[in-house]
């Protein structure tokens, strides 16, 4: 419950047309080599992840910057967290 | 007539850029459409961007958006500041893919490479010995040093590229060049089979050392079948989808298409020269503007008011099979010296291509 996340290194944040990509970069190439189109949630979310932070702690932030529900924003951030975790986007700090 | 066309022009992204840091090169190849005599190296080097006109370049061109970035030349290597060059525009975040020979792979661009590896690079092979080398790119150890380049090389994390240019000199090369590929790295080998003329003063004697029409076609025919092969070994040949175009349908979908050049060249790409100029295209240099003067972002803007294209010969906008051709404006400045010749080289190519070998074409795609 208390686990926080931090966005790994190995992408860059960028803006490209209008649009907020991750660039991979560094020894990730291996794994990943290319770029991902984020939305502006997830572009949200990715930035706040430059530091630890718990889920709880996201979603207290996402419903201050978006107009939404606090149950709606935990439920993003959750399956935002789980997709980043499964593609070892980010750390894991229990 | 042509400012009516800018005026339907839909919003333009600079999205890819070539990035031809120097029009230099320790390879002397025979083909190669760019190179300039030995005695122009010193006038070359001159003229070339400082790394800190370069740095300011990627600054305003990560603020403009662009996303993939190919570092070519000349050979981008020979540059005595290319790491650092490299590694500014790296850690903006870039797609960067890297177009090389991989004869001067030294300790410091490996060190580079291993700390920011390029997301693809693209080695250039042009034979299978150093016999060929030396005949073809005045290189008498070039093979050895490109291939122990590639095994380099092959140990970062980057994709890697093979491809060749086949002339007559290294056209008996052209298999052991695919099997040294596939042996030593499990990679295919993709295969330029047209070569153009010099351009931007390019001074090879290229017409002397390409293969005839008939020759490139044989070629094109016989790579294409066996990227078939490959790719679809016989238990899979049942998922072979070759279907026959529509030609009608398919000329009037490419005419619809909005273009400057008759590609995406200056729409959502382009190329900054080793002097900084901006290009649509790197093959052709008429149409121009200073992106170290006027900012690139400016030079990108008014790029398209710099294009205007004549009309070109008739036998080409009479010709049935003008949509296959080859032939752009760029073609036709180096095989004719002018934006509207027809380049009778390219010409006879699409017509073995489409007409004459026809009929072989299709038995030979049934064969396989």
């Amino acid at each position: 419950m208390n686990k926080k996340y931090r966005a790994k290194e190995c992408y860059i944040h960028r803006k490209v047309a209008d649009n907020d990509v991750l660039i991979s970069v560094g020894a990730n190439v291996a794994n990943f080599n290319g770029y991902i189109t984020l939305n502006p949630s997830a572009s949200f979310i990715w930035d706040s992840l430059k530091e630890p932070k718990t889920a709880d702690e996201l979603t207290k932030l996402m419903t201050e910057e978006f107009e939404v529900s606090e149950d709606v924003a935990y439920s993003d951030v959750k399956n935002f967290l789980e997709m980043l975790q499964r593609n070892s986007m980010v750390n894991v700090y229990e | 007539m042509y400012m009516n066309k800018l005026k339907k022009m839909p919003v333009r992204y600079p999205i890819n850029a070539t990035l031809e840091l120097t029009l230099r090169c320790n390879l002397k190849c025979k083909m190669c459409m760019f190179r300039h005599g030995d005695e122009a190296d010193s006038r070359l080097m001159k003229g070339e961007l400082s790394s800190a006109q370069w740095e300011d370049l990627i600054k305003e061109m990560f603020d403009a958006g662009v996303l993939n970035i190919l570092i070519t030349g000349g050979e981008p290597l020979l540059r005595k500041d290319f790491c650092e060059i490299y590694e500014s525009m790296y850690r903006r975040g870039f797609i960067i893919t890297v177009y090389t020979n991989a004869t001067l792979i030294t300790e410091k661009v490996m060190e580079t490479f291993r700390r920011c590896p390029p997301h693809r690079i693209g080695i250039t092979l042009y034979g299978a010995s150093n016999e060929t080398y030396e005949r073809l790119c005045g290189s008498r150890d070039g093979f050895d040093r490109a291939i122990e380049g590639a095994r380099t090389l092959s140990t970062l994390p980057s994709e890697i590229e093979f491809r060749t240019t086949v002339v007559k000199d290294n056209r008996h090369e052209t298999k052991a060049v695919s099997d040294i590929i596939k042996q030593e790295f499990d990679l295919p080998v993709t295969h330029s089979t047209t070569v153009f003329q010099g351009v931007r003063g390019g001074c090879m004697p290229i017409a002397e050392c390409r293969l005839s029409p008939e020759e490139n076609v044989d070629l094109l025919v016989e790579r294409t079948l066996e990227r078939v092969r490959e790719l679809f070994p016989p238990e899979r040949r049942d998922q072979i989808g070759l279907k026959p175009i529509d030609a009608k349908q398919y000329c009037a979908s490419e005419k619809n298409k909005f273009t400057l050049l008759g590609c995406q060249g200056g729409m959502n790409s382009f190329t900054i020269t080793w002097d900084g100029k901006l290009l649509g295209c790197q093959m052709l240099d008429c149409f121009s503007t200073d992106a170290v003067k006027n900012g690139f972002l400016r030079a990108w803007e008014e790029w398209p008011n710099t294009v205007h294209l004549p009309e070109v010969d008739p036998t080409c906008t009479a010709c049935p099979y003008i949509t296959f051709c080859q032939v752009c404006p760029a073609v036709r400045m180096a095989e004719c010296g002018n934006l509207s010749g027809r380049p009778e080289y390219v010409c006879q190519i699409t017509k073995v291509l489409l007409s004459d070998r026809r009929g072989n074409n299709e038995k030979d795609l049934q064969k396989s």
